[in-house]
Formats: C-alpha cells, sequence, structure tokens
C-alpha cells in the first residue's frame, strides 16, 4: 500500500509543520477533499489551529487508524481515555478545530463531552463551569421561567 | 484554581493517573459561547431534550436564541432536537416513537437508523412526517425497507412525504399482521394501491394527498373508518362489512365518476363526513341510511347552487342524530336581509337534536334551507350558527370593513329571525 506511505504537511498557526502519514490524514474530511482536489501537495496551512492542538488532533486521528482493526468496545475505551484527559481550554480549541477540519469522530466525542459536563449541573453550575455571563434582567429571567414552566417538572 | 478544572478527573478514578494536556492559555473567557451554532446545536443534541430547553435556555441571550432559531418541535414523547442529528436516547422505554424535524442533507442517515432503532423496540406506532418537502417539488423520503426488519410487531403507521408505492403499500400490508392503523400522506408514487387481504386487521385507513393515484381497491373485513382527501375519481370499496366511518373529501367535481359503491355503504354508516361539491351529491341516490348519527358536511354554494340536495340525505337519514354543514358561499353577496321563501315541508324529522352550521352570511340559499331544516327537525335542542363573518374576511374578494360588518349584522338578525320557525330550540351564536 504504497499510498498510504504518502506524506501531507500541515502547518499550524503557531509556524509549526508537521508530517503526517496521508491514511492518518484523511481522517479529516477537509483534507481528504484537498487531496482529492489535488491541492494537498505543499504543506496546508492551518490557520487557527495551534501546534499543540494539531498534535493532539493528529494523536487522536493516528489512533483510529491504528485502531481500525481492534474491536468497537476498545476503540470507544481509547476515546474515552483520550477525551477524559483534556481540560476544559483544551476541549474548546479540539472543538474549533476538529468542526474546521471536519473529523467527525472527534466532533461527535468532544460535543458529547460538553453534554456530558453540562448533564446533571443546574443552570448556574453551568454557568460557573463555563464562565458564562448570565445577561438576563430578573424580568427576563422569570418570563423564560414561565414560558418554560413545563420543563421545571424535570426531574434530576 | 478557578472552577474549570474540577471537570476534568478522568471519569474512571482507579485508573493511573496520566499527565493532563492542558492548553496553556487559561482564562475566564466564555468560549463556550464563542462556538458557532451548529456546533453548540451538536451539543445540546447529546442532551435528552428536556433538559437541553430546560438548562441552556437559561444560561443566557446567546443560549436562548439559539433555541429559538432552530426549527425544533417538542414532545414529551421522547422527541430530540434532530436538525443536526442526535442519537435516539430519550425513548427508550417507549413504545411509541415520532420523528419529526426539518431535514439538511445529513439527515438521511440518522433517520435510516432511527427507524431500525424504532423497529429493534418493537415499537408498536410509527410517524413519519417529512411535511417540509415542498409539494411542488414533489420530493419525498424514499421509503427505507431494508430498515424496517421488525416491522411486523407495528400498530399504527404512519407515513408523511414518504415515498410509498403500490409494491410498498403491499408489502407494508403482507408484512404487519397486527396493523391496524394507516396513514398514507403525500406520497407521489402511488398509483392504483390494492388494500386488500382477507386476513387483513386493518381498521383505520387514512389516505391523502396522493395526487397521482389513480385508482384505489378496498377490501378489508375488519375496516371500521376510512378517510380520503383529494382527488380520487375510482375509491372502490369491494368489501369492508364493518365500516362505519366514512369521511370523503374531494373538492373535484367528480360527480362524472361518483362513487358508485356509496350507495352500497350509506346503510351501515353512522358517520359520514363529507366535503365535496353539491354536483357530485346529486349523482347519489341515497339509500335509507338506517345507522347514520352523524352527518358532517362541508360545501361550496355558488350563484346556481342550492342546498336542496342536502336535505334529501337527510330525510333519508331517519335517525340521524346531529348535522354540522360547513359553507363557503361563493355568491355574489347581498346586503341586505333576505326573507325566507317557501319552506319545504317534508315528513319531520323526529331525531335531529343537534345543528351547527358554519359560515352564515345569511344569504337567500342558507336561510332558506336552515328555515327548511328549523321547520322539519321538530326535536331539535340546540343550533350553533358561527357567523361567516372572519371567513368574509380572510376571503381575497375585497370587501370594504363596512359591508363586513354590515354582513356580520345581517347574519345575526337572520339568525335571530329563524327561529321563529323552531321557537323552542336554543340558538347559539358564534
Amino acid at each position: 500500500m504504497a499510498s498510504t506511505l504518502k506524506k501531507i504537511i500541515l502547518k499550524s498557526c503557531d509556524g509549526k509543520i508537521l508530517e503526517v502519514e496521508e491514511a492518518v490524514a484523511v481522517q479529516s474530511q477537509m483534507i481528504k477533499n484537498m487531496i482529492e482536489d489535488d491541492c494537498a501537495n505543499e504543506e496546508i496551512p492551518l490557520p487557527d489551529i495551534t501546534g499543540e492542538i494539531l498534535s493532539m488532533i493528529i494523536e487522536y486521528c493516528k489512533m483510529h487508524v491504528d485502531g481500525e482493526n481492534n474491536s468497537n468496545n476498545e476503540l470507544i475505551a481509547r476515546d474515552a481515555d483520550f477525551i477524559t484527559r483534556v481540560d476544559l481550554n483544551t476541549l474548546y480549541y479540539l472543538i474549533v478545530a476538529a468542526n474546521f477540519l471536519n473529523v467527525k469522530s472527534l466532533l461527535d466525542l468532544t460535543c458529547q463531552r460538553v453534554a456530558d459536563i453540562i448533564k446533571g449541573k443546574s443552570p448556574e453550575e453551568i454557568r460557573l463551569t463555563f464562565n458564562i455571563k448570565n445577561d438576563f434582567t430578573p424580568e427576563e429571567e422569570e418570563e423564560i421561567r414561565k414560558k418554560n414552566a413545563w420543563a421545571f417538572d424535570y426531574k434530576d | 484554581m478557578n472552577a474549570v478544572l474540577l471537570n476534568f478527573v478522568p471519569l474512571d478514578l482507579e485508573k493511573k493517573k496520566k499527565t493532563q494536556l492542558r492548553y496553556e492559555e487559561k482564562d475566564t473567557r466564555d468560549r463556550i459561547s464563542e462556538l458557532r451554532d451548529d456546533v453548540l446545536v451538536k451539543i445540546l443534541s447529546f442532551l435528552p431534550s428536556e433538559e437541553a430547553v430546560l438548562k441552556t435556555s437559561f444560561l443566557s441571550h446567546r443560549w436562548k436564541q439559539l433555541w429559538e432559531s432552530l426549527p425544533v418541535c417538542f414532545d414529551f414523547d421522547g422527541l430530540m432536537p434532530v436538525r443536526y442529528g442526535a442519537y435516539a436516547k430519550s425513548f427508550e422505554n417507549s413504545s411509541d416513537y415520532r420523528v419529526r424535524f426539518d431535514l439538511d442533507n445529513d439527515s438521511w442517515h440518522y433517520v435510516d437508523k432511527w427507524i431500525k432503532i424504532a423497529m429493534k423496540k418493537k415499537v408498536k406506532r410509527l410517524e413519519l412526517n417529512f411535511i417540509y418537502f415542498p409539494r411542488f417539488l414533489n420530493m419525498y423520503y424514499p421509503f427505507p425497507k431494508q430498515c424496517f426488519r421488525g416491522i411486523e410487531f407495528l400498530c399504527s403507521l404512519c407515513l408523511k412525504h414518504v415515498g410509498v408505492s403500490d409494491d410498498v403499500m403491499d408489502w407494508i400490508l403482507s408484512n404487519c399482521p397486527v396493523l391496524e392503523s394507516l396513514n398514507i400522506e403525500g406520497t407521489p408514487l402511488l398509483r392504483d394501491p390494492k388494500v386488500s387481504a382477507s386476513s387483513l386487521r386493518l381498521k383505520h385507513l387514512h389516505m391523502s394527498k396522493c395526487y397521482y393515484v389513480r385508482s384505489v381497491e378496498i377490501s378489508a373485513p375488519n375496516l371500521v373508518s376510512l378517510e380520503y382527501h383529494e382527488e380520487l375519481f375510482t375509491l372502490h370499496i369491494r368489501h369492508a362489512p364493518t365500516l362505519t366511518d366514512l369521511y370523503y373529501y374531494s373538492r373535484l367535481d367528480s360527480s362524472e365518476y361518483g362513487l358508485p359503491w356509496l350507495s352500497n355503504y350509506l346503510p351501515q354508516l353512522v358517520t359520514l363526513r363529507l366535503s365535496t361539491v353539491l354536483p357530485f351529491l346529486e349523482r347519489i341516490k341515497f339509500p335509507t341510511c338506517t345507522n347514520l348519527r352523524h352527518l358532517s358536511c362541508k360545501v361550496a354554494i355558488g350563484p346556481r347552487r342550492r342546498l336542496h340536495i342536502l336535505g334529501s340525505l337527510i330525510e333519508a337519514s331517519p335517525f340521524l342524530h346531529k348535522f354540522t354543514l360547513e359553507i363557503t358561499n361563493y355568491d355574489k353577496i347581498k346586503n341586505k336581509l333576505s326573507k325566507v321563501q317557501t319552506v319545504v315541508e317534508c315528513s319531520p324529522h323526529k331525531h335531529l337534536k343537534e345543528m351547527e352550521i358554519i359560515g352564515f352570511l345569511g344569504q337567500p340559499t342558507e336561510v332558506n334551507f336552515v328555515a327548511y331544516l328549523l321547520k322539519n327537525a321538530i326535536q331539535l335542542e340546540k343550533i350553533v350558527i358561527h357567523n361567516g363573518f372572519l371567513d368574509l374576511l380572510n376571503r381575497r374578494m375585497s370587501y370594504s370593513k363596512e359591508f363586513v360588518e354590515a354582513t356580520r349584522q345581517i347574519a345575526n338578525e337572520s339568525a335571530h329571525r329563524l327561529m321563529e320557525h323552531r321557537p323552542k330550540a336554543e340558538l347559539v351564536l358564534l
């Protein structure tokens, strides 16, 4: 499989150059499209992705390529291991990058992680966790509360 | 240390601790709210819908707006925000399965998957509604036969804007031994479907907006109710011994074709709802409809059309209990009180207790017909008259406000006057 040895060169926004095997790089739908369109022969600049985040994404893609023959459960366990080692800021940058590069499985994994963090928390706890500023006036808050009254029956 | 990092302890604490991967820049920026809409929606799609709405709409304006911009319906039976796809998680214990959403190109994959999950769970009721397909494009969701392994458990199936062809319909009927209710709407693929099998359990059949149907043949031993909308020229019921409720809606003048079987079935019907043009009715010979209790007619009247044909149907139904008439009046509206002309008397109707007239404008045709009804329904207890005022306002023809108001007054006035014919009955004006 000579073609899999072909290297794709990625350049992060902080100037880091990474050489990636094509088989790994095509986990990104964006890069895959570029290769198909014959636009990936030179280095691909990634304006919003730092070298550190890029390395993580490559690590993730590599894990998936290497793990192709593994059982589904094994992959899920590896995904879980990968994602729980990531802090919130990093998670945010990973989401942006996974979305930009269109790595579907990583985008799912990272979004699922955020959802898991939200799960079981009160709105106030969610705000605290993500630094979300409550910009409602008390009147507005009351109005939403009324509008969503049905939802308050929700049991934790 | 801020609260943020508390969340990143690995879920499995017993696992050997690994170096945390951390991004250098740590600040208190609200990065999550800066994510694109579609990414946030994706995050929310991983939450049960109630939890997602309940919590996130309270966070800030950004999140509230996100919800408001979404073409998402919520139902308590486990529906999720689905535009960007999600896993079907929240209906685990439900035998109902409803999928309603706006389509985009990525949706197909999820829909197929959900159907498979639903089938695996042996759901009893399934409704697929792709209503957003613009009708003029004749688009539809191709019926994914391969996903329907487990269809034999379905009791009720509703497919709207799904590509149901004659073959598919046949396949459904022969693979769903316990199916009792089938609702097919908006498929451009049906041509000459046949609903027939001696063992068919089917009780309720609804077909509408199937614009290319040429004929439907029904032979269903357990069929109780049948509803058919839109153009159908050759609906043919061959065998439906238990049919009691018929809803037939056709605005076309299908009088040429008629429904030859209808006369045969009229005696067994308990409820008949018709939305049709009057010439269509004129071609039916009414037998004595001994079982008919509820009759509901939606008709349009124009310059040359009178309502007397409906009188014949009522006269043929001696035990009729409730009669509802919905009128759209296309005649030139006269803005003056019309006098009742000679009222045709017939043998008095002893069972008609309730009447409802919707769209009443007090025009001569209407007034004469209502007078006739009142005069002959000797046991009438209550008549509800809905003024046609709103209908008139909605009409594209431009009537001045004054004219419409005057018509409203006239309609009310004539309704009161009409009660002279049956003073004991109660009049409710709406």
